[in-house]
């Protein structure tokens, strides 16, 4: 009985003991590995994405201090933590015959990368001035590009994790998400479909009818084609090398949009966009459509 | 009249002021009859004054509303192009860190492979042999980093159409609820100067017996009338009273069309990012093969100058140990031959590498907000990526005319007449407001009335 009792409260001093250390220790693993913000820091939103098989964490900030203060805290705090900086644009700088236009380096050079582990943080700035409310935009992406060993088929496909809150809308199989904006009575979702734009037209005609959309217009398939541009016009600083003049081919896309209505009046618009740059990859475009639905609310 | 009363004046030599009374009773009727006349004028002018007053600030309320919205639509915009910006150009960062590393790789590769080719000689073939091999590694580990950059560039080339599509439909989000409010403002104009311009009190209630036609004016036949309004900028309303006179009212709402967007849009237009993507795309997988090729030759000549080392093991000038050297010599010579393509393949993917580079850079410049462009219709804006509304061209005014036309009566000795009555008013719905940078302060205030 008396050996029963010291076992009972040797198992609750242990119990006691792990509760007051853990909880510290699981502060401060934590705090290590949370990323300190500047004051004045306001998260608008965030957003899992798929980025050549690696998952990053986008979030999304303002701030009204400068890009360079936000970037010297980050700079100072982060060393701190034991993440190193990666000075991508000193590595440019060293490849020969690259010029890096003024308004690219700028960008690179208020932009950091910061890896620990193999964890990468990085931290993008929307161009001081682009927006002329005063703040700073900049987005951390978090990710471990390390954790991919192999390559997958689908990795090329900047898949978004999630689905939309509103179930308004068929989807086509196998789509994957790559584009979501949601707001009081308005939704927006654009999914990137391995089908030709044929197949994928002829599916919301038909399924949308069972979400209870009415078909109204159907606005005739635009094709673009951006014709024979001149290199030089579009990449002033690119090499004038022989190779790089013929790996640049004309473009072609199409947009087609399908409008549909439902009895409360709400509107709902599919367009449909084939890919883009089919030659660029071989298979991987071919026949492949990007969709996007928008639904508004009657009176939105 | 008077000579007979001043012939016989003896005989009336009472009342004689009864004529001067009849003169002044007459003068006083008349008086009366104009003053009342004039009062029903300017009751009428006022009615039309106010009319024109309450119809463009109707308008110019509406308008302030409707460039508010697009001034909140539009901060919505600019954080779309926003995040779309931050997670293509995040794509770009993971593109050149790997870009790079490849490069690096290769680089070294080159060093390596130029190194074995130097010491691919007999005695040095032990030394050439590791250098081969370690340029056989790293050129393949660089055909294997530009595949995931191969990747990225296809992620960029999905991710900038989908946003460009995106922006485009925010933009004609924007342009269909301002062409819509537009319309509203003009609607709500014409009610609010028709309501106000004294009609309703001038009709019978009620509506003309079906089959009868309608010469006299009723309040449904009124109230049909102002359902009926859409946006034209001219409506007029007549109708006849029960004396068969003819009145009407007219009504001018003008404010300019809302059909001149000015958008800011990235520097390179949408298709020609596409070019850029294609072109580094494809350099990326002509230098990937390269580096293959490459690779395969340093490993080539890397078994080769392996052999030559294995033969230098046993070289010595007695007879057997002679034709092991011979041997290291003709294998280290052999290697020496093969070394050189391997090199050439290696030079070409990184010259390839370097057009990369600059083809991303500029594709990535290309994406920053770049000139202005009018867009006048729905799809003027479809080759490029929208960044966001500047403005819409417009002087944010709304001017309202209004007249209105009442017929006298016939009263036998007395025909009354009344004179077109005409007023405007002009109103500014400026405020402090702006559609970029967004501030949603636009407040309409009137700046002009005419001063009759």
């Amino acid at each position: 009985m008396f050996f029963r009792l010291k076992v009972a409260r040797l198992f609750g001093l242990i119990l006691l003991v792990t509760a007051i250390t853990a909880q510290p220790l699981y502060s401060a693993w934590w705090d290590r590995n949370a990323i300190p913000l500047p004051g004045g820091t306001e998260e608008v939103f965030q957003e899992t994405r798929n980025i050549s098989g690696t998952e990053f964490v986008l979030k999304y900030y303002t701030n009204s201090q400068d890009a360079k203060a936000i970037s010297g805290f980050f700079r100072s705090k982060l060393t701190a933590l034991d993440w190193k900086e990666k000075e991508l644009l000193k590595e440019m700088a060293q490849i020969p015959g690259l010029k890096i236009p003024g308004s690219v380096e700028d960008i690179l050079a208020a932009n950091s990368i910061f890896e620990k582990g193999g964890e990468t943080i990085m931290i993008n700035f929307l161009p001081q001035g682009a927006v002329q409310d005063g703040k700073t935009r900049f987005t951390i992406a978090r990710g471990n590009m390390e954790e991919k060993k192999e390559p997958g088929e689908d990795d090329f496909i900047p898949r978004l994790s999630g689905k939309p809150k509103l179930d308004i809308a068929p989807v086509y199989p196998d789509a994957a998400l790559i584009a979501l904006s949601e707001n009081a009575g308005f939704m927006r979702a654009t999914y990137f479909v391995k089908d030709d734009i044929e197949k994928v037209s002829e599916f919301y005609k038909n399924k949308m009818l069972n979400y209870g959309w009415s078909f109204m217009e159907e606005k005739p398939l635009k094709k673009l084609s951006s014709g024979d541009l001149d290199l030089s016009s579009l990449c002033p600083d690119c090499p004038k090398d022989k190779k790089i003049q013929q790996a640049v081919k004309p473009a072609d896309m199409a947009v087609q949009e399908f409008d549909f209505s439902n009895q409360e009046g709400d509107l709902c618009i599919v367009a449909l966009t084939d890919a883009g740059p089919k030659e660029a990859v071989g298979d991987k475009l071919k026949d492949t459509t990007t969709v996007m639905v928008q639904y508004e609310k009657a009176g939105k | 009249m008077f000579t007979y009363f001043h012939d016989h004046k003896n005989k009336y030599n009472r009342g004689q002021l009864a004529p001067v009374y009849i003169l002044i009773l007459v003068i006083v009727i008349i008086m009366a009859m104009v003053t009342v006349n004039l009062s029903k004028v300017a009751m009428v002018k006022t009615d039309t004054a106010n009319s024109a007053d309450a119809g463009a600030l109707a308008t110019g309320a509406i308008m302030a509303n409707v460039f508010n919205s697009v001034a909140v639509q539009n901060s919505l915009m600019i954080t779309a192009y926003w995040s779309a910006y931050a997670s293509i150009a995040l794509m770009f960062t993971v593109a050149f860190v790997k870009l790079t590393m490849a490069y690096m790789s290769a680089s070294t590769a080159l060093v390596d492979g130029t190194v074995a080719e130097a010491l691919a000689f007999c005695l040095t073939s032990c030394t050439a042999q590791i250098a081969a091999k370690l340029a056989t590694k790293l050129a393949f580990a660089a055909s294997g980093i530009l595949d995931v950059v191969s990747t990225t560039i296809t992620a960029i080339g999905i991710t900038i159409t989908a946003a460009s599509i995106a922006q485009h439909y925010n933009y004609l989000l924007i342009r269909r609820m301002a062409v819509k409010g537009r319309s509203s403002s003009i609607r709500n104009g014409h009610g609010f100067v028709f309501s106000n311009s004294g009609i309703g009190s001038k009709l019978k209630a009620g509506s003309p017996v079906s089959g009868v036609a309608d010469p006299n004016g009723y309040r449904d036949s009124y109230v049909n009338f102002l359902d009926s309004i859409g946006d034209n900028e001219y409506y007029i309303y007549s109708w006849k009273d029960g004396q068969d006179r003819s009145h009407s009212v007219d009504s001018h709402v003008h404010t300019n069309d809302v059909e001149d967007f000015e958008l800011t849009v990235a520097v390179l237009p949408t298709l020609a990012e596409t070019m850029l993507l294609i072109a580094s795309s494809l350099l990326v997988d002509s230098a990937s093969v390269e580096l293959v090729e490459a690779s395969a030759v340093y490993e080539f000549a890397a078994d080769t100058l392996a052999a030559a080392c294995s033969q230098l093991a046993c070289c010595n000038p007695t007879p057997p140990g002679a034709v092991c050297c011979n041997n290291c010599a003709i294998l280290a010579a052999q290697a020496q031959l093969e070394l050189p393509a391997g090199i050439a393949g290696n030079s070409a993917a990184l010259l390839s590498m370097t057009g990369v580079f600059a083809l991303l850079v500029g594709a990535l410049a290309g994406l920053l907000p770049g000139p202005t462009i009018t867009a006048s219709g729905e799809w003027d804006d479809i080759m490029f990526f929208d960044c966001w509304i500047n403005d819409i061209k417009h002087d944010h005014r709304v001017r309202v005319d209004t007249k209105q036309t009442h017929q006298g009566g016939d009263l036998g000795l007395w025909k009354s007449s009344y004179p077109d009555t005409a007023s405007y008013a002009v109103v500014d719905f400026s405020g402090r407001g702006s559609i970029y940078p967004p501030n949603p302060r636009y407040g309409s205030d009137i700046v002009e009335v005419d001063s009759n």
